[in-house]
């Protein structure tokens, strides 16, 4: 059997979970800024990161994702397509403005298990988004002054979040709407008895994104709402406030990713 | 809306798995023990033995003696941690396709699990601590309750029990079991130690393979109970599907069938050859 990236191990590599890399990226995104109790934004830093001086800034991605790498998964919609949403907080890593993802939920498995590798603590959920369409409808808002798109995430029958986006102008350089390097914890535990809490990995890592493009981008008004759920925690992070709110159209591919020192 | 019930969020749970958070609730898997009870259909098969010889890790052999005999699992799984997690369904509980091949490790006889399907993320994360490579799938199986009706299969002699598993919209598996007589004789249900490889990949680029973990390990199960178990006979199919394996395992005959209960716990697992790459 030839080396895989991951499982399931099957002689051609065919039944894996996910390719190997690299991992190319086309999707919708909706982006609300927002802000947190700082309080709250701390408490889900890992070791390593501290808060930003706009302290519990952060941002709430809707993302309608299609997925390929070598073999044509793009022609593979049920496998390969997704839908996501994620916190992204402001933090400083060694005096670098870094964003953390301290939640982020995916409606697919192979999306879960790249994750999971980057060190995005991916579960499932359903996630929804109103799209966009060529022909003119009630149905389609089009990407233009006023129009709003609203965003939706689940997760075992819990609505766990609700976002609404009101767009207002193109923005001609949406540069600052991935501004900061995404910095991700890498965790896999140890079943063995008595290495419970004692990780195999556990390191804090940058996602490297090339080919990275933005298009489409408008800018408006964003509304969050995290409401809370038994058993969950994603709801002390509610916002304080809203900021602006994105829609925008990303592609990115992912071959690589760095080990911070910690 | 948040309980007033104070079990749900009474206390702080450590954090085993991401997402890593203040107060562990919001974790994809509670850590252990993990305790499991469920119903099992089974189905004795023999694939062709290259075919089964093709999915082993290099630490196993074919073991010879049974010509690609292979088992089919469908299991309606209920699961608790020390949280009362049986009281949140919606999160917890799921169903699961799995298959174990007869192999030798060391000479010793055990089985290794090359496919694993589940509908549930829990439970995925809980198998990839444990070495099972689960991916996500729709799973069912035929119950029986305690009320009379012909929806309902008793535990009796001609009983049909049927299930399947598809992946990504494909059908990948079905079976059927039907019920002839009580097994009385637990010994005779005993499997063989369950073999997994542990894995979780590094991401840099030179590194895909060299995974960060890499390790062949042995399950350990506690407190394993058995019960109601009725054998008869089993009929599987594993229909060929793009871009997908398993198929290769299709049966060239079937065997036994067995429906039973089946309980036990995991705190533990036993680490038999590590390859992660330091």
């Amino acid at each position: 059997m030839s080396a895989q990236f991951t499982f399931p191990f099957s002689p051609k590599g065919k039944s894996a979970i996910v390719p190997s890399p690299p991992w190319s990226y086309a999707g919708d995104a909706l982006i609300i800024e927002f802000w947190a109790k700082p309080d709250a934004a701390k408490a889900l830093l890992p070791e390593g990161l501290k808060l930003d001086e706009d302290a519990g800034h952060a941002q709430a991605l809707f993302v309608d994702w299609q997925f390929t790498a070598a073999n044509e998964e793009l022609l593979d919609p049920a496998r390969y397509q997704y839908r996501e949403f994620y916190i992204l907080l402001d933090a400083v890593y060694r005096d670098k403005k870094v964003a953390f993802c301290p939640y982020i939920f995916v409606d697919n498995d192979s999306a879960m298990a790249r994750g999971w590798a980057q060190g995005f603590p991916k579960r499932l959920a359903s996630v929804f988004q109103t799209r966009t369409f060529a022909a003119p409808s009630k149905a389609s808002p089009n990407v233009a002054f006023g129009s709003r798109f609203a965003g939706s995430m689940s997760s075992n029958g819990q609505r766990l979040a609700e976002g609404r986006v009101l767009i207002e102008k193109s923005l001609d350089d949406p540069s600052s709407l991935a501004s900061r390097p995404t910095v991700n914890l890498r965790h896999f535990p140890q079943l063995a008895a008595g290495k419970h809490q004692t990780p195999a990995v556990h390191e804090l890592v940058q996602a490297k994104f090339s080919n990275y493009s933005l298009e489409d981008a408008w800018v408006g008004r964003g509304e969050l709402e995290l409401p809370v759920c038994r058993g969950e925690e994603l709801s002390d992070l509610a916002p304080v406030r809203c900021g602006l709110g994105f829609r925008a159209s990303m592609g990115l591919t992912v071959d690589d990713l760095l080990v911070l020192p910690t | 809306m948040a309980s007033t019930n104070p079990s749900w969020e009474s206390h702080m749970k450590s954090n085993f798995f991401l997402p890593i958070t203040p107060r562990g609730l919001s974790t994809i898997a509670p850590p252990p023990p993990w305790h499991y009870s469920g119903d099992f259909l089974v189905i004795d098969f023999w694939s062709d033995p290259k075919a089964a010889a093709a999915v082993l890790p290099k630490e196993l052999r074919p073991d010879h003696k049974v010509e690609g005999h292979a088992q089919a699992y469908f299991v309606d799984w209920q699961f608790t941690g020390e949280s009362d997690e049986f009281l949140d369904p919606a999160r917890y509980q799921y169903r699961e396709f799995f298959i174990l091949v007869d192999a030798l490790y060391d000479g010793k006889p055990v089985s290794y699990c090359p496919y694993i399907f589940v509908d549930n993320d829990s439970a995925i994360a809980r198998g990839w601590a444990q070495g099972f490579p689960k991916r996500r799938g729709s799973i069912f199986q035929t119950r029986t309750f305690a009320a009379n009706s012909i929806a309902a299969p008793k535990l009796a002699r001609g009983s049909r029990f049927g299930a399947s598993a598809s992946t990504a919209g494909q059908r990948i598996a079905k079976g059927i079991v039907t019920l002839d007589s009580e097994v009385k004789d637990l010994v005779a249900l005993a499997s063989r130690p369950t073999i997994n490889l542990r894995h979780y990949p590094r991401l840099t680029t030179g590194d895909w393979e060299r995974p960060a973990v890499h390790e062949l390990v042995e399950s350990v199960m506690d407190n394993f109970t058995v019960a109601n178990a009725w054998g008869g006979k089993g009929e599987l199919l594993l229909p060929e599907c793009e871009n997908e394996e398993i198929s290769d395992l299709a049966p060239v005959r079937c065997g036994n069938g067995y429906r039973m209960s089946v309980s036990y716990s995991v705190t533990d697992l036993k680490t038999l050859v590590d390859h992660s790459s330091k």
